[in-house]
């Protein structure tokens, strides 16, 4: 392409060659023809004389007197003396000027002629018709040159005598010696020729053309001639002879009106311009094969580059932004190209910096807490911020239309609010609408919508920004239904009907939760900031009278009539209604106001038995916390004296062990009988002393120590339990059984095995003394808790030790039998242990038949 | 030299079973026993020369407890090895735990069964026998 342009770039070039040629082809033409024109004028002036020269001669001859005597005497001697002495004498450079001289008589007869040649010549008609002429005329008279044969300008001038013509002599004068006599005036190469006034040919150096007597009326140079004088005496033509180009120039001979020409061929008259040409084409030739040289190297210095730059830039534009062109040099390609290099660099920086803002923006929609999403101006959702599928479901979908997502009675209003923002380009705020969940949950929002713009003067898409106002509306709801109960009283009192004559309601106490005044129109009890009262004071005023007085109390505050009626209950003043507006309205709505009045205090009453029913609940609640921290305080402070009771009595105890064993093994032989009784009966107590101190740091350890809470397969507990009092069952012949399934718990195991073993020692301990000792544990789920029986065969508790059983330190006196042993504690410690399993435990017993133990505890409680 | 023993309790009784317990072996001539009746003279006998073989060391005692002689005893350079068996009570798990953690060698229940108290003593008189002449 580029080559193209070079080619078309030496049109120009070749344009210019061409111009100039032309010009000094103009020039040149200009030149020679000026200068074969003045050859033509100076040609043309000879030929002139020439003709001249022959008549002036020709008349001397005739008006001589020679001739007139001749003719007077009739003297044919004397005559041919002088018509040959003329030919003779009238002659140019040894050339003679006549070809023929003759006389003739006034009748037109020949009567001498020299050359004798010449009597023929010049007896045709012509010359004839040209004699009669000169005798009616009298004149001289040139006559034209005959149209065939010899070229030659006959001329006539009568002989007179005196006043009357007596003959003519003529002559015809010869071209041929003209034209030998043209010879000098041309140059070489250039050709003269002599054509009369009309065109026709009279003189060519070319002897053949003279004698073809051509018609040469139509070349261009004798057009010329013969049209209106001009200032350029030359012109192009074709050569009729040799059918060159060939530039003529003219010049008009005046007398006879005959056109000279000075012809040369173009060749030889532009002969420097070929020359010329040759230069230029070979200069032209040069240029044009340095330009493609040219043109071939900045193709490769500017094509090249720019082929790169052009790459790099359509990389660009793809999004590829790595590409660098790093030129050398210092010309304008190398400039471009690090200007690239730079915008390149601007681009990415940006486009990094778009991405960071565009992460950043990212993970603060992803953050946000509102449900932000886009939508097309065609509604289709383009884009949900991971809230929306956390709150909403996975059935958010991008692509999907958004109304999809709105709830079947708003989506009207959904569309219309797009549409509204997408038409004017102008965000709408605060929208309210449904969005639904799933399975069928709904999450009210209000949502602003903000236009977003591409390029182009319309939004691209719709920003959504939703803000869930579920709760709020849901304390909106609580709170419309709170007051709809008023709405009803003032419906069925017909305060409506009151607010449409503009009438202010207020409702004043003090008793309030918040010492509020409720303003209101229109009957809706709501905290209306100033229902168009600016000042509440001079109401407040009539308020506090009727208050005070526990009556109606009328005034007027401004124009307004005001009516305050109290609110009463039981005698007791809870609020005061005021009514205020125009004079008449009020009175009329007394009426109404009496049992509205009652109304608003039962109302109010119940709101206020609620506030301090409130009250009530919140301080009772901060005395049962109180209390149990002191009853928690004062079992852990029980616990810790029981454990430091037990140990500090542990000490003399051994003591006193001690000694009784030193006792014993020492002085035994001292202490016989009733020594050695007394012995056995310190023993046996210190002993008992033992148990019972054991048994309490057990009772405190239980209250202060936990294991871990696990899961327990109660059937193998109970089986561990079983094992090991087994052996007693077995020597007394009894029976231990365990109905199966026993439902799983989660406690203390080691707790609960310790509980089940006491109730298993307690039942062999309390056996009836007439029957083997039989155990049955059995148990069930109950809800969230578990039941565990322990039913035996045994003596049973009297009724007057059910109450006390529990307690610690206490035995049941079994008078008639066996003191059974045992410090009391057992019952205790398995009643200390059911309430750290968070359980209960009660029992039946009837004297004499047996006793069954209950133990209720949660079948679940935090492991660990 | 005899194997000494240093008894520290605050409680007679405990002092005078704890003797009488030993008093075979005192017979024979293994042993003999030193007293001290609380802490704080026990730490004084144990800073002078000679050193006894053996303290029995009780814990609940007033003003310092039978943890803190041990400490004292294990972290002074001379009595740093010195053999020392606290008395506990059966079922008292951590008093036995926090004796060893701080050093003590050995525990002795209370009451004491007199019987394998005075074979332990034995043993332990007969390996200081040996260390001390071997």
């Amino acid at each position: 392409m580029f080559l193209v342009f070079a080619l078309i770039a030496t049109l120009p070039l070749l344009a210019m060659s061409y111009l100039a040629l032309n010009a000094t082809r103009e020039a040149l033409k200009t030149e020679v023809g000026r200068a074969n024109g003045d050859a033509a004028e100076a040609a043309a002036g000879f030929v002139d004389v020439y003709v001249e020269n022959a008549r002036v001669l020709l008349d001397a001859e005739a008006r001589g007197p020679l001739l007139r005597d001749a003719m007077t005497e009739g003297d044919r001697a004397a005559m041919l003396a002088a018509v040959r002495g003329l030919r003779e004498r009238a002659a140019y450079q040894d050339t003679q000027l006549f070809r023929g001289v003759a006389l003739f008589d006034r009748n037109g007869t020949l009567l001498v002629a020299w050359p004798e040649s010449a009597a023929d010549q010049m007896t045709d008609l012509l010359h004839a018709a040209a004699v009669d002429v000169a005798i009616a005329q009298e004149q001289p008279t040139v006559f034209p040159v005959p149209r065939q044969g010899e070229p030659v300008l006959p001329m006539a001038t009568p002989v007179m005598d005196d006043t009357t013509p007596q003959g003519v002599l003529m002559g015809d004068l010869s071209l041929t010696a003209l034209s030998q006599g043209l010879a000098p005036f041309a140059a070489e190469r250039q050709t003269l020729f002599l054509t009369d006034s009309r065109g026709a040919l009279l003189v060519h150096p070319d002897a053949n053309v003279t004698a073809q007597r051509p018609d040469w009326s139509d070349i261009a140079p004798v057009v010329r001639a013969r049209g209106p004088p001009s200032e350029r005496n030359y012109v192009e033509y074709d050569d009729p002879v040799t059918g060159e180009r060939a530039l003529g120039s003219y010049a008009i001979i005046p007398r006879l009106s005959w056109v000279v020409v000075d012809s040369v061929p173009t060749s030889v008259a532009y002969g420097a311009l070929q020359q010329l040409t040759g230069v230029l084409i070979a200069l032209s030739g040069l240029l044009v094969g340095a330009i493609l040289l040219a043109s071939v190297a900045v193709a490769r210095r500017i094509v090249a580059p720019v082929q790169e730059l052009t790459a790099a830039s359509r990389d660009l534009a793809e999004g590829k932004l790595g590409r660098r062109l790093k030129p050398q040099g210092d010309d304008e390609i190398a400039e471009l190209g690090r200007a690239f290099d730079q915008m390149a660099d601007r681009i990415a920086e940006s486009l990094e910096g778009l991405r960071r803002s565009e992460s950043r923006y990212r993970s603060l929609v992803e953050s946000a807490s509102d449900l932000i999403f886009t939508v097309q101006p065609d509604g289709e959702l383009s884009f949900a911020s991971p809230m929306m599928r956390r709150v909403l479901g996975p059935h958010v979908r991008v692509g999907a239309p958004a109304v999809d997502l709105v709830h079947g009675d708003d989506r009207t209003a959904f569309r219309d609010a797009i549409e509204r923002v997408v038409e004017r380009g102008e965000p709408a705020l605060w929208i309210p609408f449904r969005l639904m969940g799933e399975a069928g949950a709904t999450r009210a929002v209000l949502t602003n919508f903000t236009p977003i713009y591409d390029a182009g003067d319309r939004p691209a898409r719709v920003l959504a920004v939703a803000h869930d106002v579920t709760e709020e509306r849901r304390q909106e709801d609580l709170r419309e239904k709170a007051f709809q109960m008023a709405r009803l009283v003032s419906e069925e009192t017909g305060l409506e009907a009151l607010s449409h004559r503009g009438l202010l309601l207020m409702l004043s106490s003090a008793q309030l939760p918040r010492g509020s005044v409720l303003l209101t129109r229109a009957g809706e009890l709501r905290p209306v900031a100033n229902a168009g009262i600016k000042d509440t004071s001079p109401y407040r005023e009539l308020a506090a009278r009727a208050r005070t007085n526990a009556q109606a109390a009328q005034g007027y505050v401004g124009s307004e009539a005001a009516l305050a009626v109290p609110l009463l209950e039981h005698g007791e003043v809870l609020g005061v209604v005021v009514l205020a507006g125009d004079p008449r309205a009020v009175e009329s709505a007394q009426a109404i106001l009496v049992p509205l009045a009652s109304q608003l205090a039962v109302g109010l009453r119940r709101s206020l038995f609620e506030a301090r029913l409130k009250e009530h609940a919140a301080e009772l609640e901060s005395r049962v916390a109180e209390r149990t921290r002191e009853l928690t305080q004062k079992s852990d402070e029980m616990e810790q004296f029981l454990y430091s009771v037990s140990h500090d009595l542990k000490a003399p105890l051994i003591s006193i062990q001690g000694y009784a064993q030193g006792l014993e093994e020492d002085y035994a032989s001292a202490l016989q009988g009733e020594g050695a009784q007394y012995l056995e009966r310190i023993r046996k107590n210190a002993t008992l002393m033992e148990s019972l101190i054991l048994d309490i740091l057990e009772l405190s350890r239980i209250g202060r120590t936990h294991e871990q809470v696990e899961e327990i397969d109660m059937e193998r507990l109970i089986g561990d339990v079983a094992a090991r009092v087994a052996d007693r069952f077995a020597a007394a012949g009894g029976e231990f059984r365990v109905d199966t399934p026993l439902p799983s718990v989660q406690a203390e195991p080691k707790r609960l095995a310790q509980l089940f073993a006491n109730l298993a020692d307690n039942a062999i301990k309390y056996r009836h003394p007439q029957r083997p000792p039989r155990i049955r544990i059995w148990g069930e789920t109950k809800a969230d808790r578990v039941v565990y029986h322990v039913e035996d065969n045994g003596r049973g508790i009297p009724a007057r030790y059910h109450d006390q059983l529990f307690k610690i330190f206490q035995r049941v006196p079994t008078p008639g039998m066996d003191d059974p042993g045992g410090t009391g504690m057992g019952l205790a410690i398995v009643k200390r242990i059911a309430e750290t399993q968070r359980g209960r435990i009660w029992f039946e017993s009837e004297e004499g038949e047996g006793t069954t133990f209950h133990l209720d505890l949660p079948r679940r409680r935090p492991l660990g | 030299m005899t194997f000494t023993v240093l008894l520290v309790d605050d409680n007679p009784d405990h002092r005078f079973l704890t003797k009488r317990a030993l008093k075979p072996l005192e017979a024979e001539g293994k042993l003999r026993v030193l007293v001290a009746e609380d802490g704080e003279s026990a730490l004084q006998q144990l800073q002078s020369p000679p050193l006894p073989s053996l303290v029995l060391l009780d814990i609940k005692m007033p003003r310092k407890d039978g943890f803190e002689v041990l400490t004292s005893i294990r972290s002074s350079a001379q009595t740093a090895t010195l053999p020392v068996v606290m008395f506990t009570s059966s079922e008292n798990r951590t008093d036995i735990e926090r004796a060893r953690s701080l050093g003590a060698n050995d525990y002795v229940t209370k009451p004491l069964d007199p019987r394998t108290f005075q074979d332990k003593a034995r043993t332990l008189v007969a390996a200081w026998l040996e260390k001390a002449s071997g």
